[in-house]
C-alpha cells in the first residue's frame, strides 16, 4: 500500500473514531435534562451491551456459531454465580479452546 | 447558594486525584487484559493484509477501536477506496455518540478534559465507566466520591482516566506483540481469542440482570434486534438503530420505572 493511500485512510479513521466519542463530551452540562432523555441514556449502556453481544458472538468461530455461544452460556453462569471478571473471560476462553 | 454548590462539585469531580487515577488503573485492567489477545490478532491479521509493522502499529496507537480496526483492515485487504474505508468506520463508530452522550451525564469536564477523555471511551471502557460504583471510590481517608445529581452520581474524572489510560495500553502494546509475534504463532492460539471480549460484555451485563429483570429484557430484546436489522444493514447501523429503538421503547412502557433501575 502506498504511504499516501495509508495517510489517507489513518488520518480519516482517527477523525471517524475520536469525534464521535468526544464532542458529546464537551457538551456535558450540570443541567437538568428532560425526564424521558435521562431515561433513555440510562438504558442505553443495556442496550448497548445487548447488541454488542448478540450476534457477533456468533463469530467466534464463524463457520461453527455454536462455539461463540458456548463460550458465553460459560460466561453467563460463572458471572451469575461469582461476579468475577477475570474469572469470567478466563472459563470462557478455556471453553471455547476446549470445543475447537 | 446553588451556585456555590455547584461549583465546588465541579471541583471535586474533576481535580486531579492519582488515588482515583490508581483504583481507575485496577478498575480497568480485566479490560487491557482482555485487549491484549485482541489487539495481538488484529496485529497478525494487519500484517496478512499488507501492512507494514509500523502501520499496524500506528493504526492502534492513532485510532483505538477495536470493531473499526478490524473492519478497515479486511477492507483495506480487499483494495476498497479510502473513502469508503473511512466512511464505513465512521458508521460503525457513530454509537460512541450515544455512548458518550450518556457518560457525560456522570463526568464534570472541562473542555481541555473531554479532548483527552473523549479518546478513550469505547465499547469497554464506557461500560466499565458508567457502571462504576462511586461508593467504591474511596480517597485517602476513605470517604467515598460521590457526589450526586438527583439522578446521577459523578464520576471523578482521575478514575475514568485510569480505566482509559490502562485499556489503552493493553490495545497498543497487544498489537506490538502481534506485529512481532506474527511469524510464530499458531492461529489455533490467534483464533477463537475473540471470546474474551464478549465474556466481558456478558461479565458486565450479568450482575445488572441479577438486580433487574427489566434490563436482561432490554439487553436481549436489543440483540435480537440488532441480529434481525444486521441482515440487512451494516453492523454500525443496527447497533445504533436497535441500541436507541430498544431504549426508547423501554421509556416509553416503563416510564418512571426506569429511574429506579
Amino acid at each position: 500500500m502506498s504511504a499516501q493511500r495509508f495517510l489517507a485512510i489513518l488520518v480519516g479513521m482517527f477523525l471517524g473514531t475520536y469525534l464521535p466519542r468526544t464532542v458529546p463530551l464537551l457538551f456535558s452540562t450540570d443541567r437538568p435534562l428532560p425526564r424521558w432523555l435521562e431515561r433513555w441514556l440510562k438504558l442505553v449502556p443495556y442496550a448497548a451491551l445487548g447488541a454488542l453481544i448478540f450476534p457477533g458472538i456468533l463469530s467466534v468461530d464463524a463457520e461453527r456459531p455454536w462455539v461463540g455461544l458456548l463460550g458465553g452460556f460459560a460466561a453467563a453462569i460463572v458471572a451469575w454465580k461469582w461476579n468475577n471478571l477475570l474469572l469470567t473471560v478466563a472459563l470462557a476462553l478455556l471453553v471455547v479452546f476446549l470445543v475447537r | 447558594m446553588l451556585n456555590t454548590d455547584r461549583s465546588q462539585k465541579t471541583e471535586k469531580g474533576s481535580e486531579w486525584s492519582t488515588r482515583y487515577f490508581w483504583q481507575g488503573l485496577r478498575t480497568g485492567l480485566p479490560i487491557a487484559l482482555g485487549y491484549f489477545p485482541t489487539a495481538m490478532a488484529f496485529g497478525v491479521v494487519a500484517l496478512a493484509a499488507g501492512l507494514t509493522e509500523k502501520q499496524a502499529f500506528l493504526v492502534s496507537i492513532v485510532v483505538f477501536s477495536g470493531a473499526g480496526q478490524f473492519m478497515a483492515i479486511n477492507l483495506m485487504g480487499s483494495g476498497a477506496a479510502p473513502i469508503s474505508i473511512i466512511i464505513a468506520n465512521l458508521v460503525i463508530n457513530l454509537r460512541y455518540t450515544v455512548m458518550s452522550a450518556s457518560l457525560a451525564r456522570r463526568l464534570r469536564l472541562s473542555w481541555g478534559q473531554a479532548l483527552y477523555v473523549g479518546f478513550g471511551v469505547t465499547d469497554e471502557t464506557f461500560v466499565m465507566n458508567y457502571l462504576a460504583d462511586p461508593k467504591a471510590i474511596v480517597d485517602g481517608q476513605g470517604n467515598p466520591a460521590t457526589q450526586g445529581t438527583e439522578h446521577h452520581e459523578i464520576l471523578p474524572t482521575s478514575f475514568v482516566l485510569g480505566v482509559n489510560v490502562v485499556s489503552y495500553l493493553g490495545w497498543v502494546l497487544g498489537t506490538g506483540a502481534g506485529v512481532v509475534f506474527a511469524g510464530v504463532l499458531p492461529s489455533r492460539i490467534t483464533a477463537g481469542m475473540g471470546v474474551v471480549l464478549y465474556a466481558m460484555f456478558i461479565a458486565l451485563l450479568v450482575p445488572s440482570v441479577a438486580r433487574s429483570l427489566r434490563i436482561g429484557c432490554v439487553a436481549v430484546a436489543s440483540g435480537i434486534v440488532c441480529w434481525l436489522l444486521g441482515l440487512v444493514l451494516p453492523v454500525g447501523w443496527a447497533m445504533i438503530l436497535a441500541t436507541s429503538a430498544i431504549a426508547g421503547i423501554g421509556v416509553l412502557i416503563w416510564g418512571e420505572g426506569v429511574d429506579s433501575l
